[in-house]
């Protein structure tokens, strides 16, 4: 049994939301209760995109607001406290995958086809299992950048700025997922033509 | 003009925001004021994100989840004022100097669950005992390996390796509420937690670290039992005991329980409340038995 996810204060803003005053006690610190209630939906979301899984999406919320609870002292501009709470997820789900065995990069082949050309309007309408099953089909590295890229709207630099990479680094990372999971997603749709140049390069490896 | 590195500046254009107005976009921008097909081809990636961007955020949250938090979260509060300062394990709050908002702050309160001089002396003694432990366990597993109930002493095998791993503990005083702790154990308060990867049966473990009420330690590992384990449905009477430890494995509500105690069965049996004896086994020649049976 799940909660309706398009409800109330589900209704989602496109930007992250900022910190609302109830969120803010007397003394100027911030409710972990409130936070909890504001945000919960927003990082349960993330935490399901990262991982994959409604259980692990659950730990890892949790694991989110617990350390949220402990290190919300060291929060300093409170109006970004849904930017920060989405750190620490990020670092939680790092953290629980990095034991794990990581998948080679060299078998992950990704035939990034062209943008297709044409969008109709059942395609506003994602198959959600797709979509899931092409995110987690990529690489944790590949992964948290797509989806800081489409979950936290952040733009190439700040990724590059938050993982400590290079732009040249992310861009790529972001043109290889977001080509594997558009070719899931929209495979059946018409592919523009493909240039000269670009025949020749529609399939690579990861490396 | 189309090849990888243009796609992949296209791919780094936000539906929403001013990315191509960037210095490293000006490549893409003197393209698109030549080219209309580039500008195409950015409208459509454009499209796509915007898409996707709303399909990722419509993920359905499990009912009770804010009620589940609030209550992990008062659980921990209370136990950490009541005893020792709720701490985060070192690895864990390595990485959290939190970027946003300029978090990066104070790390005194963070206390490591333990004494890192003691570490090293720790694991490596840790290591050197595990590493005999799984090969007797091994050479008795073998000896013992007929049935179809395998799978218990594999798993009660498995669980002694699982010992050696001493990093990624984090704050102790909260229980996982997909994975809570079996009713069976005394315990009197969790000492520390981890999720532990299990790859050899595709599950991810949580373990916790246990004070017993009686006294002494134990770990105990929860997942789910998507492997298909054949365990008895309560704690066993009769745990498998090597080199100092007791180990036992049983299954309830969906979750499989491995329950690791340092000391003899008589810590064991303290450790546990045990069930009817109509439940008590004993693994004979790889076969699980009811007692008095055999």
């Amino acid at each position: 049994m799940v909660d309706s996810g398009k409800s109330s204060e589900d209704a989602r803003p496109r930007q992250t939301a900022a910190v609302r005053p109830s969120e803010v006690d007397d003394d100027g610190g911030l409710r972990i209760q409130q936070l909890v209630s504001d945000h919960y939906q927003s990082v349960y979301r993330y935490a399901y995109r990262l991982s994959g899984s409604a259980v692990d999406a659950e730990d890892l919320t949790q694991q989110a607001f617990l350390i949220a609870q402990q290190k919300l002292h060291q929060v300093r501009e409170v109006e970004k406290v849904d930017r920060w709470l989405f750190v620490v997820l990020r670092s939680c789900f790092l953290k629980s995958h990095r034991r794990q065995r990581p998948t080679p990069a060299a078998a992950i082949e990704l035939n990034v086809d062209e943008i297709p050309a044409r969008i109709s309007d059942a395609e506003d309408d994602v198959d959600q299992e797709s979509l899931q099953a092409a995110i987690d089909d990529l690489p944790d590295n590949y992964r948290l950048v797509v989806m800081m890229f489409y979950f936290e709207q952040l733009s190439y630099k700040e990724i590059a700025a938050a993982l400590d990479i290079s732009i040249g680094t992310v861009m790529s990372r972001l043109s290889r997922a977001k080509g594997r999971i558009r070719q899931r997603l929209f495979r059946h749709t018409d592919a523009a033509p493909p240039t000269d140049q670009a025949a020749g390069s529609s399939a690579f490896m990861v490396i | 003009m189309m090849n990888d590195s243009i796609r992949e500046l296209i791919d780094s254009c936000r539906p929403q925001g001013d990315d191509l107005s960037q210095a490293e976009m000006r490549p893409l921008a003197d393209l698109i004021a030549a080219d209309i097909g580039v500008s195409r081809q950015l409208e459509r990636s454009r499209q796509l994100d915007d898409t996707i961007t709303d399909a990722v955020q419509d993920v359905p949250t499990p009912a009770g989840l804010q009620q589940r938090l609030l209550a992990a979260l008062a659980n921990s509060a209370a136990v950490s004022t009541d005893k020792q300062p709720v701490s985060l394990g070192p690895s864990l709050a390595d990485g959290l100097d939190l970027q946003a908002g300029g978090t990066r702050g104070d790390e005194s309160d963070v206390v490591p669950l333990r004494k890192p001089g003691d570490a090293w002396t720790w694991r490596l003694w840790v290591s050197i005992v595990t590493s005999a432990a799984v090969l007797a366990v091994i050479v008795f597993t073998v000896s013992q390996r007929s049935g179809s109930e395998i799978s218990y002493q594999e798993l009660v095998s498995a669980a002694l390796s699982w010992e050696a791993n001493e990093e990624d503990w984090v704050d102790g005083n909260v229980i996982w509420t997909s994975h809570p702790l079996p009713k069976a154990i005394r315990a009197e308060s969790v000492a520390g937690r981890q999720r532990y990867p299990l790859p050899k049966y595709k599950v991810m473990s949580r373990c916790y670290d246990l004070k017993l009420k009686e006294g002494g330690t134990a770990r105990v590992f929860v997942f789910a039992n998507t492997p298909g384990f054949v365990l008895p449905s309560a704690p066993p009477a009769k745990p498998m005991f090597t080199l100092g430890k007791c180990v036992a494995a049983w299954t309830s509500g969906g979750l499989v329980y491995v329950l690791v105690v340092d000391g003899t069965e008589e810590t064991y049996n303290r450790s546990i409340r045990l069930a009817s004896p109509i439940a008590f086994r004993r693994i004979v020649n790889g076969t699980l038995c009811p007692i008095g049976t055999v």
